[in-house]
């Protein structure tokens, strides 16, 4: 059973006179713990898809099932449930909320799923969610920065912050829009280890849009899209991080 | 001026169209602004400048000089002495008048609503100098109908006072059936007026109420004189300057002449009454004054909401169009371009707002002026003008506090370069609140410290919000204390305290035990009369320490009067039957009384004492000798006569020229304190009183210094049964001596109608005060909605819901709402008792704020911040998410 299901799915602008297909009749599958990376010019339906696998979007026509739920039809409250329990997001401007800490802003993600126990339950104490937190932040090497507020973070330690926050949740399925986009060469590929690490090791699968082929060398499966079509797809036994350059 | 080109023009409306609701709440408050400066500044200024007119217009006396009670003066001596005088002065002194008044009584009636009711009203008649020389009318009439000249054709003619005319329906060629010293004149009415004194009746200056059933009638001194026996005397005299004497030379003067007629005519001139503490003026003034302060006071206030809105919101715009300023100015458009372009759009703000709220303004400042003089019924000589001066006022205001709360932001834009302008990564500072730590002892869910930390973001925007509230609050809090204070007080002094249903005033003098207490058992057994007690009421001075204080006396022969129930500060409190007294509230704050201090109060006039007790003695010897012959009468009158001058030979004392005797100040404990509205009022018994001065003399009148009257009161079984209570009163009016009968009820009514007054007003306040604080709440909210649009974005992406969207929301602005409040109750309270102090300060009032008024405070204020930030929830709820994955200054 593939975890994310395309079924001939559009979306379309419309603008006036003007009708902008961003995503065309698209069908695809994903099987759960790979990496993909989505590979395509500017324009060409990226960010479109990726809003759509995470629920904050709706397609025009055609049908998406995530996790075996059919979201096309989810009503407001059911999508922000959807988001909280399914997707962890990691942005190109990495949307820390500025008047948190990083340790708080993992809190935050946090506060509204709980920390789940052995038992299956979760648990929403204080103590047991900073403590996650916390494990999270030491695990993208920020554990010195707990206290420091977003405006106090470079570029890189905001993304990283980004990372642990999509992941302290535990979701199964992970977004990251252009993820390196605001970097620089040396921090990206950092951001891009640390994420093919967690997605080796936790089994997540990780979906990152990009423009950049060097990137796409890291991947499970790339999708390369063009003009809102994927127009090719390509299963890869992905390379170490280190060799990408660019 | 590049700023005016079409495409800037395009941006201005769609910068305005893109915030329609902002711009409009921004617009409405320039508009209430203005609008209600303009509103109520031109209204009392249209009434001001009225009254300056009417009283040039009928040389309103500088001053007045009233004779005591029961005292005269010869004209023509008067004349010969004053002759030096008006000599020396010739310069200055336009007139001196000389007027007879004398207390009157009418047998008036009305139809109201179908049911025929007869009155027994009483009043004054003021006998003037007739015919008056054009040149030389001081006090001079406003003819509504008439004129001076026609008054010749009637023997009997006399000229009447418009608010009794309009209240009874009466009309020029009409009769009014007049009592005079107890004899009846049907007079022929030749001219309805108004007079400079008279613009708001208020007999004297113990009155509580303006009244319209106080009758003023004019004729010639010389027929005022024979009607009432004082042939060649008067008893009044006003004084009236040229126009362009200085206010010291006019005291001058008036100190003067009061020395002057104090050594020649021994000492019977009261102390003279400066046109300013005139009743009628000082009335109106204080009722303008009021006006005054709420006219500045309100404007300023709600300007000052605007005007931080006004910069809250073009700083967050200038904010979000940082890009296009940048941009803007990479194409080569200079720093002024970009300065005036956001200047317009302040301007423009200002400019609409300010157009409308002076239309407005000038609209609801005629209805203003209109409804105050139609209810204080004089519209006639009232003057209704648009006052240029004030219109440039409020077109300046509205303009120079939009441009000025405007001019920050644009300044800050069009110094922005474009380096700074066209960066895109601009993160906010967070910081911890200090508060936060105060407040949750233990850790709590981010998501309740979240909008802790969001109110410490922009500390000047929140300051501003709650300083908005605050003002609101105030504004309630002002209206309400007003309306609770006042109503409570009236209400209890009315219905609890006074529990009278009838005053019955004599005409002159009464002893209480010569005629007054046959009248008293006749009464008493009218059916449905409860009780009726004898009153007398005695101008004085209480004095503490260096503090002294007019007072006006009232004595009970009961030390628990049955028409007055004392409202008592404490359960101790009491009046005993002898040698105690009982103070209200306000000379107890006044002179910081406790109960068992001791006071000395005098009896500073009473020249009519020896008059009094002559009478007495004479009454008691033509009694005594009828009954036991003239012998036995002899000894009796002089035992009496002995026995009253041993019981005063300590505490009589005699002025220096003889002609004054007072008593020495005696002292007497305070018993009580009694909750009431007087200013001036203090309760004693009548045993008191006649022990001090040996002499059971009962005399009252509320205008003890010019018409004296006994006065009885009436307590009825039904109140409410207004038949029988006329039928009590058509068996008094007949008994002999009696000048006016008046309802208890009747007062009531009119106390009621003003008040329901006083609401309306009230009223239009709150719905400033609303709107005040919901766009003040509605901007701020907003304008930080749009701010963090990216914020809410994200957290909703993340998974929030809307209801916890809505929760954050309303925690943050809840702090607002409740520090605002917090923050307007203690200002809103101190101005509400200053106002109560000093504006009222005729009557005394204890700050009240019902229950029920805090809860709709809070209830109130609270629904209104929450109604106002739905719109801010309305589009949090509708916002697009994608906005997450675009880059971060859209
Ligand atoms: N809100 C919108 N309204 C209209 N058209 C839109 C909207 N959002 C996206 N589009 C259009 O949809 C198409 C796809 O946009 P999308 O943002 O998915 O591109 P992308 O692949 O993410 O590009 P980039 O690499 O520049 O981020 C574009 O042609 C864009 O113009
Ligand atoms: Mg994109």
């Amino acid at each position: 059973m593939p975890q994310i299901s395309f079924q001939e799915v559009t979306k379309r602008y419309q603008m006036g006179e003007v009708t902008v297909d961003a995503l065309q009749n698209i069908t695809l599958d994903i099987e759960p713990g790979i990496f993909v990376v989505l590979l395509g010019p500017s324009g060409s339906g990226k960010t479109t898809l990726l809003n759509l696998i995470s629920a904050i979007d709706f397609p025009t026509s055609g049908k998406i099932r995530i996790e075996n739920v059919d979201i096309t039809f989810l009503n407001r409250k059911q999508r922000a449930q959807f988001r909280r329990l399914k997707i962890g997001f990691i942005f190109q401007f990495f949307n820390l909320l500025p008047t948190l800490t990083a340790l708080e802003n993992i809190e935050f993600a946090l506060d509204l799923v709980g920390v789940p126990t052995a038992n299956g339950s979760r648990i929403f104490k204080k103590k047991n969610i900073r403590e996650v937190a916390f494990k999270w932040l030491d695990k993208v090497g920020l554990k010195d920065r707990a206290n420091h507020f977003p405006s106090q973070l470079s570029g890189g330690e905001q993304q990283r912050v980004a990372i642990a926050r999509a992941l302290a949740k535990d979701p199964p399925i992970i977004v990251a829009d252009e993820p390196t986009g605001n970097l620089d060469y040396r921090t990206g590929v950092y951001i891009l280890s640390l994420m093919k690490e967690l997605n080796e090791d936790a089994e997540k699968t990780f979906v990152l849009a990009t423009h950049n082929r060097q990137i796409s060398k890291i991947a499970d499966l790339v999708l390369t899209m063009q003009m809102g079509q994927v127009s090719y797809f390509e299963q890869r036994e992905p390379e170490n991080v280190n060799n990408l350059f660019w | 001026m590049k700023f005016l080109t079409r495409i800037w023009l395009k941006k201005l409306r769609r910068d305005i169209t893109r915030q329609k609701l902002l711009t409009f709440a921004l617009i409405l408050l320039c508009f209430f602004g203005t609008g209600s400066f303009l509103a109520l500044t031109m209204g009392y200024e249209n009434l001001y400048s009225s009254y300056k007119r009417i009283y040039r217009q009928t040389n309103f006396a500088d001053a007045e000089f009233s004779t005591h009670s029961d005292t005269w003066f010869n004209t023509t001596e008067l004349e010969n002495i004053l002759d030096n005088f008006t000599l020396k002065y010739n310069e200055e002194i336009q007139a001196i008048n000389f007027r007879l008044i004398v207390g009157t009584s009418y047998k008036v009636n009305t139809s109201q609503g179908g049911s025929y009711r007869q009155f027994l009203a009483n009043g004054r008649a003021i006998g003037i100098k007739w015919p008056q020389s054009k040149d030389n009318r001081t006090n001079d009439l406003i003819f509504v109908s008439g004129s001076y000249s026609e008054s010749f054709t009637q023997n009997n003619f006399i000229l009447l006072e418009a608010h009794f005319a309009s209240k009874f329906e009466i009309k020029k060629g009409d009769t009014l059936s007049t009592k005079i010293l107890d004899q009846k004149y049907d007079f022929f009415v030749q001219g309805v007026v108004f007079s400079p004194e008279y613009l708001v009746i208020i007999p004297s200056k113990h009155d509580f109420l303006p009244t319209s059933v106080f009758g003023v009638i004019y004729l010639p001194i010389e027929r005022l004189q024979t009607y009432s026996n004082l042939t060649g005397l008067a008893n009044n005299l006003i004084i009236k300057m040229t126009s362009d004497v200085a206010a010291t030379t006019r005291n001058v003067i008036i100190e003067e002449l009061t020395e002057l007629l104090d050594t020649f005519t021994d000492g019977v001139f009261a102390e003279p009454v400066m046109q300013e503490h005139q009743v009628s003026n000082l009335a109106l003034h204080l009722d303008l004054e009021t006006f005054e302060e709420v006219a500045l006071i309100l404007p300023i206030l709600v300007l000052g909401v605007a005007s931080v809105a006004i910069y809250i919101t073009l700083g967050r715009t200038v904010q979000s169009q940082k890009r296009n300023i940048g941009i803007a100015s990479c194409l080569g458009y200079l720093p002024n371009d970009i300065l005036l372009h956001y200047i317009c759009f302040t301007l423009l703000i200002g400019g609409i707002g300010s157009i409308m709220g002076i239309s407005f303004g000038i609209i609801i400042s005629g209805a203003v002026t209109w409804i105050y003089s139609y209810f204080m019924r004089f519209p006639q000589i009232i003057e209704i003008q648009i006052q240029l001066h004030l219109v440039i006022i409020a077109l300046i205001a509205g303009l120079g506090v939009s441009l000025l709360s405007g001019a920050i932001p644009a300044w800050r834009a069009s110094r922005l370069t474009p380096r700074n302008a066209l960066q895109t990564m601009v993160i906010e500072k967070g910081s911890h609140v200090f508060l936060e730590k105060i407040i949750f002892i233990k850790p709590v869910k981010l998501r309740f410290a979240l909008p802790l930390r969001n109110l410490f973001r922009k500390k000047i925007r929140t300051f501003a919000t709650i300083t908005a509230i605050a003002a609101a609050v105030l504004i309630i809090i002002v209206s309400f204390t007003f309306i609770d204070s006042v109503t409570t007080a009236v209400d209890c002094q009315f219905n609890k305290t006074s529990q009278y249903d009838l005053i019955i005033k004599y005409d002159g003098l009464n002893y209480f035990d010569l005629g007054v207490k046959e009248d008293v058992t006749y009464i008493q057994h009218l059916l449905g009369v409860l009780a009726v007690e004898p009153v007398l009421q005695l101008p004085s001075s209480i004095r503490m320490g260096e503090k002294s204080q007019g007072v006006l006396i009232t004595a009970w022969n009961n030390s628990t009067p049955a028409t007055h129930k004392f409202h008592w500060s404490s359960s101790q409190d009491t009046l005993w039957p002898n040698d105690s007294m009982v103070i209200c509230s306000a000379l107890a704050h006044q002179f910081d009384i406790n109960v068992g201090e001791e006071i000395s109060y005098s009896l500073p006039f009473l020249r009519n004492y020896i008059d009094i007790a002559y009478r007495k003695a004479e009454e008691l010897w033509k009694e005594s000798a009828f009954l036991n012959g003239t012998e036995f009468a002899r000894n009796q009158t002089l035992d009496y006569l002995k026995d009253l001058l041993k019981r005063n030979t300590e505490s009589i004392s005699f002025s220096r020229s003889g002609s004054d005797i007072s008593f020495s100040n005696p002292s007497i404990a305070v018993s009580g304190i009694s909750k009431e509205i007087w200013g001036s009022m203090v309760y004693t018994t009548l045993p008191t009183i006649t022990r001090e001065m040996g002499i059971d003399i009962f005399k009252t009148g509320l205008d003890i210094d010019l018409t004296p009257s006994s006065q009885l009161i009436l307590k009825v079984i039904q109140p409410s049964n207004i038949t029988l209570l006329e039928e009590i009163k058509n068996s008094i009016i007949p008994l002999e001596g009696i000048r006016s009968v008046e309802f208890g009820y009747d007062f009531h009514q009119s106390v009621n109608i003003l008040m329901a007054a006083f609401n309306a007003i009230i009223a239009v306040f709150l719905v400033f005060a609303c709107v005040l604080a919901g766009t003040a709440i509605f901007t701020t909210i907003y304008v930080n909605f749009q701010e963090r649009q990216r914020e809410i974005a994200t957290m909703m992406t993340l998974g929030f819901s809307d209801s916890e969207f809505l929760t954050i929301l309303t925690i943050e602005n809840l702090i607002q709402a409740i520090l605002g409040i917090l923050l307007g109750i203690p200002v809103g309270l101190w101005i509400a008792s200053w106002i109560l102090d000093n504006i009222l300060r005729l009557f005394y009032f204890e700050i009240i704020l019902l229950p029920m008024t805090w809860l709709m405070i809070w209830v109130g204020v609270l629904g209104v911040v929450l109604i106002s930030q739905l719109p801010a929830f309305y589009y949090g709820v509708k916002l697009d998410l994608t906005v997450v994955t675009k880059e971060l200054s859209s």
